[in-house]
């Protein structure tokens, strides 16, 4: 009987090791049949911009998850799936190139995805002589301009202000004050906003510039103030930073308009800083902030996702960019020619290939955003004529 | 110029807590502690912890709360860390505070998560004082920061316990043979150093934002601040920091917010070239 016992189990412990390994080669099959296209995202997991890094990251994983879900990315008769990885660069241009070497060697990507400029710009140099296409989440003029047919800005850029200077033109503004910080990006949006409300008959009353490392703005705000400046604008400043700024503006008393450029979205300022400090605050307001079925759709989504997290407009950014390759791939039917998908995404993205409607457009190497004038009112960001 | 030297006061007086709490460790080791602008960062952590159990109402609480965890935290560190390598040679005690910076700073951000956190303040509105205008908060900041500097010098100079430190700090062989437990004043000082790191990080939490990265600028600070007035002196602590917070400011008034940190440190520089043992030397 004891021995029947042990037969039975030997017999069915052999059957299953051979099924289990007629499954692994049938799935190895049909796994082989799939191709992988490595995408990296480069940008700050750790340091103190830490939650955009993750913010960021996670978009781009429900891209992947969503591409995958949905047969991969097609060229030809192959399909591909989208493997992502995250490597953490801080905010440091030398870790960004280190990392991408480190990439380049481990995943072989066909694209990275850049968290901010200060990874952007470095990397831009490398992008032909290392194979590979760069998404950048940069506001610099620099990432595109000159141009490398590599490089696609999937982000605002500094010249995004017209709608929101026109605003505060309406409001019967005619004097501001402009604050930025001594990186790149801050100076080269004061220039953009200086010259455009120029243009718009309005006057810069005065300029002040401070160290990009800061965390106390007391100093700088209050020199600002002493220009009597009747608005403030402010771009560079991402949504931590520019809470900081708005706490010590008003602080100081002053209770006119401020404006803060692209960087800056809204929600982790009212988290920080409450509603009634971040009352009034205008912002750049893209698609994301108007509103539409598509993107509505997926703020839900995202809600139900991550209930309480401060997500927006920078986590929807991250979800398309893997879908702005897909389009680009699949146009032009090819994973190896990066110049012909890079080329391919002007004509490739659109509103139908955009599954949030935010990246309807690719113009010279940037994806082209719609653009609104919004305020935080009552703790929200709200479109305003 | 009233604005630049109020908000120059203030902030100042921010980084002389957290340089006493290093020229403290410094007095009585020898070796820079690199991990107190940690202690000053977990401070402000347990404030906002706290301030979200027991509620604004209690702020005095949450405060006393933030002194006594983390002079418990530099007991822990003393005992467990640091003592150990006391016979060690000062570059070991040296990196491992380094590596305690790591510890420190991912372990919050394990807990606290990655966001940036806001650690309100009970005080609301503002005066006008000679000018400017300042928040109750700012107010509060100086003036707890000012009672406290008060109170630890009078600690050091005026009682038996300050005395054994000072007694340690100058030859801890010599302070054993007149009966003093160097251990419990090492231990002490530890406590007391963290308890200072406690309190500043929450009155810095009022002025910036909370985020596990926060305790390196004030750390630089601290060591400028140290360095100018005379490593392991508290009263060169105090003139060294509200020295360089004067520079800072009046540098933005009359210059540009961004060679306040060229005027700053130059003046450290020059300080260093002309008096090298800083402004009032080492602790006696």
């Amino acid at each position: 009987m004891k021995k029947r016992i042990v037969c039975v189990i030997g017999v069915g412990l052999l059957v299953g090791i051979c099924a289990a390994f007629f499954l692994g080669v049938s799935t190895a099959q049909v796994a082989k049949e799939r191709g992988k296209i490595n995408f990296v995202y480069l940008g700050p997991m750790s340091g103190s911009a830490a939650a955009y890094g993750e913010e960021q990251f996670a978009g781009i994983q429900l891209a992947a998850k969503d591409i995958n879900g949905t047969g991969g990315i097609k060229v030809g008769d192959k399909a591909y799936d989208l493997q992502v990885y995250a490597l953490d660069v801080e905010e440091s241009p030398e870790k960004s190139v280190t990392k991408m070497n480190e990439a380049i060697s481990l995943h072989r990507p066909l694209a990275f995805h850049v968290g901010h400029s200060m990874a952007a710009m470095p990397l831009k140099q490398f992008a032909k002589e290392k194979g590979f296409i760069l998404l950048g989440v940069s506001e610099v003029p620099a990432f595109t301009d000159p141009r490398n047919p590599l490089c696609v800005r999937a982000w605002v850029k500094v010249a995004d202000q017209g709608p929101m200077l026109d605003y505060m033109r309406r409001l019967g503004i005619n004097k501001i004050g402009i604050l930025a910080h001594s990186g790149e990006v801050s100076v080269k949006w004061a220039q953009v906003c200086k010259d455009m409300w120029g243009k718009r008959g309005g006057t810069v009353v005065g300029e002040v510039t401070y160290p990009v490392e800061s965390t106390d703005f007391t100093s700088p705000v209050t020199k600002l103030l002493s220009y009597n400046p009747e608005a403030i604008a402010a771009g560079g400043h991402p949504d931590v930073r520019a809470a900081n700024i708005l706490k010590n503006i008003r602080e100081l008393g002053f209770k006119g308009k401020v404006f803060f450029g692209g960087a800056c979205r809204g929600p982790r300022m009212v988290n920080l800083i409450g509603n009634e400090l971040a009352e009034g605050t205008i912002l750049v307001g893209t698609a994301f902030e108007k509103g539409g079925p598509k993107i509505d759709a997926f703020k839900k989504r995202m809600a139900g996702l991550y209930p309480g997290k401060p997500y927006g407009l920078v986590y929807a950014v991250a979800y398309e960019a893997p879908f702005l390759l897909k389009a680009g791939v699949e146009q032009a039917k090819t994973v190896t020619e990066l110049e012909k998908i890079t080329a391919a995404m002007e004509t490739a993205v659109g509103p139908n290939s955009s599954p949030t409607g935010l990246f309807s457009k690719v113009v010279n190497g940037e994806v082209e955003l719609n653009l609104y004038s919004v305020e935080i009112r009552n703790g929200q960001v709200v479109p305003v004529q | 110029m009233s604005q630049y030297l109020i908000n120059g006061l203030v902030l100042s007086s921010i980084y002389i807590l957290v340089a006493l709490g290093l020229t403290l460790v410094y007095s009585i080791l020898d070796v820079p502690n690199f991990a107190h602008g940690e202690l000053v960062m977990l401070g402000a952590y347990i404030g906002v912890f706290s301030l979200g159990i027991v509620g604004v109402t209690n702020y005095f609480l949450v405060l006393v709360i933030s002194v006594l965890a983390l002079a418990a935290l530099g007991l822990f560190l003393e005992k467990f860390i640091f003592r150990p390598l006391r016979s060690a040679p000062p570059a070991t005690m040296f990196i491992a505070a380094l590596g305690l910076v790591y510890i420190l700073q991912s372990t919050v951000q394990l807990i606290w998560g990655k966001e940036w956190l806001s650690l309100r303040s009970p005080f609301m509105g503002a005066i006008k004082l000679a000018g400017a205008t300042v928040t109750y908060t700012r107010v509060f900041i100086f003036s707890l920061s000012c009672l406290l500097m008060i109170l630890i010098s009078l600690f050091v100079y005026r009682t038996w316990l300050g005395k054994g430190i000072r007694a340690v700090s100058q030859s801890e062989s010599g302070a054993a043979l007149v009966g003093i437990n160097s251990n419990r004043m090492i231990s002490l000082t530890f406590a007391l150093s963290g308890a200072l790191a406690g309190v500043a990080g929450i009155l810095l939490g009022h002025v910036t934002f909370v985020f596990p990265a926060m305790g390196f600028s004030p750390l630089l600070r601290a060591f400028a601040i140290i360095i100018i007035g005379g490593m392991g002196s508290i009263p060169g602590a105090i003139i060294g920091g509200f020295f360089i917070g004067a520079i800072e400011t009046l540098s933005v008034a009359v210059f540009s917010a961004e060679y306040a940190d060229i005027f700053a440190f130059g003046a450290l520089v020059l300080t260093l070239i002309i008096r090298p043992r800083g402004l009032m030397g080492k602790l006696e």
